[in-house]
């Protein structure tokens, strides 16, 4: 049995509309409408029946227990919403983009829609239903080349007009009488503006328009005046988002980019209300028929349900859409806090946000930055924010490390490293150290040490080793602060380790946190974390052009097993024995590990792969996960349930794959298929090197004898394998006292001479100070120990000029002051 | 989702600096100190132990008994011959007993300052006088080696204690018994004696001459003090050293028990009075004094701190009460109007229909937290370049400085100031610039500020071109340092892993010796080894081990090019 690709969590809320009586809120939420309590936030309704996004829902006027949906897959849906049936179905085969209005009594129908599948124009269309028949007649075209947004669109104004924002002007049709008008500002700094939301007053004949340069417009009596009165409302500094008149035509409400709802009273303009730091750029803004309560859409997948003192009552939160105008919207990745059992990721900015699985919705939100979110002055130069782009649980959950950068690389850098540690009296995570700058540049990668659990937990220090792209890593424990007034504990650094200068990638530590293995480009090199010493040097088996990009050790019986992946391969050492196990051809940009059981997984966007580190095996492979990029994956023990243990690979451990779409992928069962378990061994690629003779003999001998140094050896004129496989590498730090020795001897060389000297006379004596002293007027050659002092002295002065040279390296402060000297 | 505004979070870096404790606070909160100048060194002050707590100070040839009210004398006892030493107070502070140096020991009615008795017998002069814990008893320790008990009533000697071989200089009653007493000698040791048997109980040397002893009130342990050293003994555990305290550096005189024996003090010759955690030993604050200490004390009631010192002075320092009372009627300002509140809400009854708004809380903000929510970002700066934040905390004014980097509108709020502004700035700069935590941001604002007004602008302003001189100097002292600091490092990581490996010289010289991997001093210390790694690990990767060590040694091989001294490294 295949499994396929299912959406866990993601979409984004659309529209949303009350119910008649407050009480329920609608919220088109991808294919499906959600029905919300407004008066505990839960969420009573999924209503499931269109096949793609429902772009507009409205309630039946004549039934007001009736709600109608349509979607981009042309389908008009009449919903039961208490019992949460469909009642009826139409398809109007067109896509459809909003839904206005339903006249029941006139059989009317008023809609934003595609004109067809494949053309990229909209109109506000009018289909009438034919009497006594279900059919609808064809539809009628109000107003031509709209925009599929349907803030850009109203209906309004005493149930007889529709607007609709038409680059910068507006088109104002009248139902009564048929007329289309098409009304724009005179205004010259106006003029050119895009409208970008539009919105009718209920009572009044009055339209309200939003700009690209933040102006409201109003129009008045568009209709019987040849040149319709215009008010312009200003406080929006960027475009307005969206525009909303309440039921009773007393207030308007617009909302834009700064994350400010802003309350109009009409009549007395200048009197406004603000409920600042919403959060996110507002979307859409919906008032309750009483008037009592507004339900705000922001960015950031949130609606909140604000009373009439602009105060938060409930918010329905959905997977939060991070990073609002950055391209990668989750920098540290997805990670799993074991205590919660939650997914972790980037949520708002500067935040983590956690999401249950246990309860498919979003916890909350932990801010980690503690910024203030500043939205952009111009939409199109984003600021930058403080990104989290590094995280790292403890295995138990207590601690959490985040890793925070601003650079716009213009001024210079902030760079923290914060460890958060969770207290149980308050249910929340505390900070409890800061470091700042933690390296020199950026850490891309952290993780904590696990416990091994056949020691005692006092007898083993927390650690959490940070690898930085100043090609060294740093291992943090955690030290005792206690003093007579608190007990208290706090991160520090232990030590530095550093690899022939080479950059850093990877790292992970062993399942018993006996041993650190680091990547270091093409090389990879095993650790004693405790005594800060490398145990070993081991290559990726390929060739030096391939850096490692992540190395993973395998747990249970894999314990031994250290897998790296390479940008095109996948290679599994053992440790113990040193040699290479098995090595395969296999593009991959994430490698997952499972922490409950011994299973690994390589993701790319295009396929998954479930292996074993001790076999080359595919366990189960699985392609077109996601139609776009995966940015990161997960294993979450114990989140599959258990028909699922004999399809796909072992364990009860699900995948959880984040896509560029910024959606929770995981991949299930389809109910109603059942097909053979797709379970193929694939052919294993050789590598296009000159290893790939020797691997294949490896692979076929399984460890029998796999002395990898041995048989490598013997095969002949592949030295530039071995080149990387430098178990006899000389550390450099060995040469330092020889260096130094080198030094001193030739001193003390200089000194017996003069003691021989001291025998000899005094002239012969005078004759060793003169020329060491000054070597270059001596003439005549004057035996091997005055050579020896003349080379040592050469020596000495070539070290001080390079050492000097070393020192003038252009210093920025070098520059600067010289930049400065010269003014 | 919508929150409140979040103040700007302040990176305050963390600098060796004393730490504000609450005991910091607690002895920081003393008012200024009342000196009164004596007539001869202060030697003895001793608290009595009821109310109100006046206090006996024994200098030359008299006993002053101040009041503890007024610090003002109340009384002064004269009635001596010689020198007087050791005025202590009873229990009850009905009987105040000194001895002289004219070998007698007197007591004294503290209120009328009559002599009610004379103690004849020590042939030295007395430096210790107490009353045992029964109250009919005195203690005496004199020069002439001995330990004395008296009897009140009869005026008669009870015992005569030969043990100590040196000067009896301090001695004090045990709280729990009636006979326990304990004396330390300038023979450097601690007796412990009951009265009640011919000779001591417990002895311990001390190692330096004693010049104050004190015991705990449930009488277990005791400490003692001579030299600059304090100790802590475990009389239970038949004198157990638990502690040896030396944070001071001289001699230390006088030791006294505060805060309800949670801490005691020690005063020394050097001119300060350390207060320490009884728990642990440790020192939790320092008081600082004009001269060398000869005595001090604590009321028993925490309030007065009384200091004695060798040039004459006396100190009296109260604890601040004024303030205290200040903020207890603010609070009870704002209780009351609170109140009143409450009063209202109680009497008025919202119908059903009023919708009903509670007050809201309003958060205090920092000035500079003020406009930057509401993006004024060059007020923001100015808030934040206010004196007491410029000097006092700067950095508050990095941190702001920061924020409106974050904020993209540090260029905005840069420009368009004056001189006097501009020089403010600079000025901030030239004095924090050499911080390595704020170096990053102040480089960045001072370029922003060249780009903004351009060098000739600033040239032409006279008191600009000062600062901008002043700068200039500022940072080539700072690359100078910088690279010296290097060197020194460069040099000195060479020596410590050519030692490491000196010790490893016994194992093999294999593949399983630590490669650049030490302990973290500095960032930039890594660094250094990190380019010798580049340097040198290159051309090791092809060459055998033995040749590559004899090409190191060659003294042309272009890699010995790492920052290191020669000449120190020879001498």
């Amino acid at each position: 049995m295949a499994l396929i690709p299912s959406l866990q969590a993601g979409s984004q809320f659309g529209l949303c509309k009350f119910s008649h009586d407050s009480r329920y809120l609608f919220s088109c939420c991808g294919s499906v409408v959600n029905v919300f309590n407004t008066l505990n936030g839960e969420c009573v309704h999924e209503l499931q029946g269109h096949t793609k996004q429902v772009t507009g829902i409205t309630l039946n006027k004549s039934n007001v227990l009736q709600l109608i949906s349509c979607g981009a897959d042309g389908l008009l849906i009449y919903w039961d919403y208490l019992d949460g049936v469909i009642l009826k179905k139409h398809d109007l085969h067109l896509p459809l983009c909003g839904l206005l209005a339903i006249n029941a009594e006139k059989k009317l129908i008023l809609m934003l829609a595609q004109l067809s599948e494949h053309k990229k124009s909209f109109a506000v269309m009018l289909w009438k239903k034919r009497k006594n028949k279900e059919a609808f007649d064809q539809p009628q075209n109000l107003i031509n080349d709209c925009d599929a947004n349907p803030n850009l669109v109203s209906y309004g104004c005493m149930r007889d007009c529709v607007a609709a924002g038409i680059k910068n002007k507006l088109a104002i049709h009248s139902m009564k009488t048929g007329k289309t008008k098409i009304v724009y500002d005179t205004d010259k700094f106006n003029k050119t503006k895009a409208v970008t939301c539009v919105a009718c007053h209920p009572t009044e004949s009055c339209v309200a328009a939003g700009l690209e340069n933040g102006r409201i417009l109003l129009w008045y009596n568009f209709f019987t005046d040849a040149a319709p009165a215009i008010s312009t409302l200003h406080w929006h500094s960027l475009a307005v988002t969206c525009l909303s008149f309440t039921p009773d035509g007393s207030c308007m409400l617009s909302g834009g980019h700064e994350c400010v709802l802003v309350r109009w009273q009409m009549g007395s303009q200048n009197n406004r209300d603000f409920k600042p730091r919403m959060g996110a750029p507002i979307h859409r803004i919906e008032s309750s028929p009483d008037g009592t309560l507004y339900a705000v859409n922001t960015a950031d997948n949130v609606i909140q349900l604000l009373d009439i003192s602009l105060q938060v009552q409930i918010v329905y939160r959905g997977l939060t859409r991070c990073n609002f105008y950055v391209k990668d919207p989750i920098p540290c990745g997805l990670d799993y806090d074991p205590r919660s059992r939650t997914l972790v990721t980037n949520g708002l900015p500067g935040h983590l946000q956690f999401y249950s699985l246990n309860l498919n919705k979003q916890l909350y939100n932990l801010d980690i930055v503690g910024q203030n979110y500043i939205s952009p002055e111009n939409i199109d130069r984003p600021t930058v924010v403080t990104e989290i782009t590094s995280v790292a649980f403890s295995h138990n959950g207590q601690w959490i490390a985040t890793f925070e950068v601003w650079d716009d690389g213009v001024f210079s850098p902030e760079m923290r490293l914060k460890f958060w540690m969770y207290s149980s009296e308050a249910q929340t995570y505390t900070l409890n150290t800061r470091v700042e700058y933690p390296h020199e540049e950026k850490i891309i990668k952290m993780l904590f040490r696990p416990s091994d659990p056949n020691k005692s937990q006092s007898d083993q220090t927390s650690t959490l080793v940070t690898i930085g792209k100043d090609s060294c890593f740093k291992l943090w424990i955690l030290v005792d602060d206690t003093d007579i007034y608190r007990e208290n504990v706090r991160w520090d650094c232990d030590s530095v380790g550093f690899y022939r200068g080479l950059q850093g990638l990877s790292a992970d530590f062993s399942s018993d946190g006996s041993t650190l293995a680091v990547a270091f480009e093409h090389l990879l090199t095993i650790w004693d974390p405790d005594n800060g010493v490398v145990r070993t040097t081991l290559s990726n088996g390929i060739s030096p052009k391939e850096n490692i990009e992540h190395i993973k050790f395998g747990s249970n019986k894999c314990k031994h097993q250290l897998v790296l992946a390479t940008s095109n391969h996948l290679i599994s050492w053992n440790l113990l024995t040193l040699s290479i196990m098995w090595s395969i051809q296999k593009q991959g940009s994430i490698l997952i590990k499972d922490p409950a059981s011994d299973i690994m997984a390589l993701v790319s966007t295009e396929k998954l792969c479930v292996f074993r580190p001790s076999s080359a095996t595919m366990l189960y492979q699985q392609n077109n996960v996601s139609s776009s990029q995966i940015l990161d994956a997960v294993f979450v023990p114990g989140a599959r349930s258990n028909t699922l243990t004999d399809v796909g690979w072992p364990g009860d451990s699900q995948i959880y794959f984040y896509n560029a779409e910024q959606q929770l992928i995981t991949l299930e069962t389809p109910d109603h298929q059942q097909d053979s378990p797709k379970k193929t061994k694939i052919a294993q690629n050789l590598p296009q090197t000159a290893l790939s003779s020797f691997i294949a003999e490896s692979v076929t001998r399984e460890t029998q004898d796999t002395k990898a140094k041995d048989t490598m050896c013997k095969t002949a004129g592949q030295d530039m394998i071995y080149v990387s496989l430098l178990q006899s590498n000389e550390p450099v730090s060995l040469y330092c006292d020889k260096y130094l020795k080198n030094l001193v001897v030739k001193r003390k060389q200089l000194k017996r001479p003069l003691s021989q000297a001291d025998d000899a006379g005094d002239r012969e004596l005078d004759e060793v100070e003169e020329s060491s002293s000054d070597s270059e007027s001596e003439e005549e050659p004057a035996g091997p120990p005055l050579k020896c002092a003349k080379s040592a002295e050469n020596v000495s002065s070539r070290k001080v000029e390079n050492m000097d040279k070393l020192l003038s390296k252009p210093l920025d402060w070098v520059q600067w002051c010289s930049s400065l000297s010269l003014k | 989702m919508a929150t409140s505004f979040k103040k700007t979070l302040i990176c305050a870096p963390k600098v060796a600096k004393e730490k504000t404790t609450p005991d910091g606070l607690y002895w920081k909160n003393l008012e200024n100190p009342i000196t009164v100048k004596e007539y001869g060194a202060i030697t003895d002050i001793d608290f009595c132990q009821t109310k109100p707590h006046n206090f006996a100070v024994t200098n030359s040839m008299r006993v002053q008994i101040y009041a503890a009210e007024n610090n003002q004398v109340i009384g002064t006892v004269s009635r001596f011959k010689d020198v007087a030493y050791s005025g202590s107070y009873r229990r009850d502070g009905k009987l105040l007993v000194a001895g002289t140096e004219d070998k007698l020991i007197k007591l004294f009615n503290p209120d009328t300052r009559s002599l009610l008795r004379t103690f004849k017998g020590h042939e030295g002069p007395v430096h210790v006088t107490k009353f045992l814990e029964d109250q009919f008893r005195i203690i005496s320790g004199s020069n002439d080696q001995t330990v004395r008990v008296w009897d009140i009533p009869t005026e008669k000697e009870i015992h005569v204690y030969h043990e100590h071989k040196d000067y009896v200089r301090d001695g004090v009653s045990s709280k729990s018994s009636q006979d326990i007493f304990l004396t330390g000698a300038y023979d450097h040791m601690v007796k412990l004696w009951d009265a009640r048997t011919e000779s001591s109980v417990l002895s311990v040397n001390h190692g330096f001459p004693v010049e104050s002893v004190l015991m705990f009130p449930n009488g277990g342990i005791f400490l003692s003090a001579g030299g600059n050293v304090v100790k802590v003994w475990d009389a239970l555990a038949g004198g157990k050293l638990l502690a040896t305290l030396t944070n001071h550096h001289k001699t230390v005189t006088s030791l006294c028990f505060c805060s309800k024996y949670e801490r005691f003090m020690s005063a020394s010759l050097d001119k300060h009075v350390k207060v320490y955690d009884v728990a642990s030993y440790q020192v939790v604050h320092t008081l600082s004094y004009p001269g060398p200490i000869l005595s001090h004390a604590v009321s028993p009631d925490d309030e007065l701190l009384v200091v004695g010192m060798a040039d004459k002075l006396l100190s009296i320092q109260r604890r601040k009460k004024a303030a205290e009372n200040g903020s207890e009627q603010a609070q009870h300002r704002r209780s009351s109007r609170l109140k009143g509140q409450g009063h209202m809400a109680r009497s008025f009854v919202p119908s059903k229909s009023d919708a009903v708004f509670e007050l809201k809380k309003r958060e205090i903000l920092a000035p500079y937290d003020k406009h930057l929510k509401s993006f004024n970002h060059s007020k923001a700066l100015d808030a934040a370049l206010q004196r007491r934040f410029r000097v006092g905390s700067p950095e508050v004014t990095v941190s702001v400085m920061q924020e409106l980097i974050r904020r993209g509108h540090i260029r905005a709020a840069l420009t368009g100031r004056d001189d006097q502004s501009l020089q403010g700035i600079l000025a901030f700069i030239h004095k924090n610039l050499s911080n390595p935590n704020f170096m990053g941001t102040l480089i960045d604002v001072f370029n922003l500020i060249l780009d903004i007004y351009g060098m000739p602008a600033l040239i032409n302003s006279g008191p600009l071109e000062t600062q901008l001189v002043k700068l200039k100097e500022l940072v080539s002292t700072e690359v100078r340092l910088i690279t010296g600091v290097h060197q020194i490092m460069g040099s000195l990581d060479l020596l410590f892993t050519a030692a490491d490996n000196q010790a490893l010289t016994g194992l093999p010289v294999g593949n399983n010796t630590a490669e650049g991997k030490k302990p973290e001093g500095s960032s930039s210390n890594s660094m250094e080894v990190d380019s010798l790694t580049e340097d040198i690990g290159q051309p090791t990767e092809t060459v055998p081990l033995l040749q590559a060590i004899g090409s190191l040694a060659e003294p042309h091989v272009e890699s010995s090019s790492s920052p290191r001294r020669p000449q120190k490294v020879s001498s």
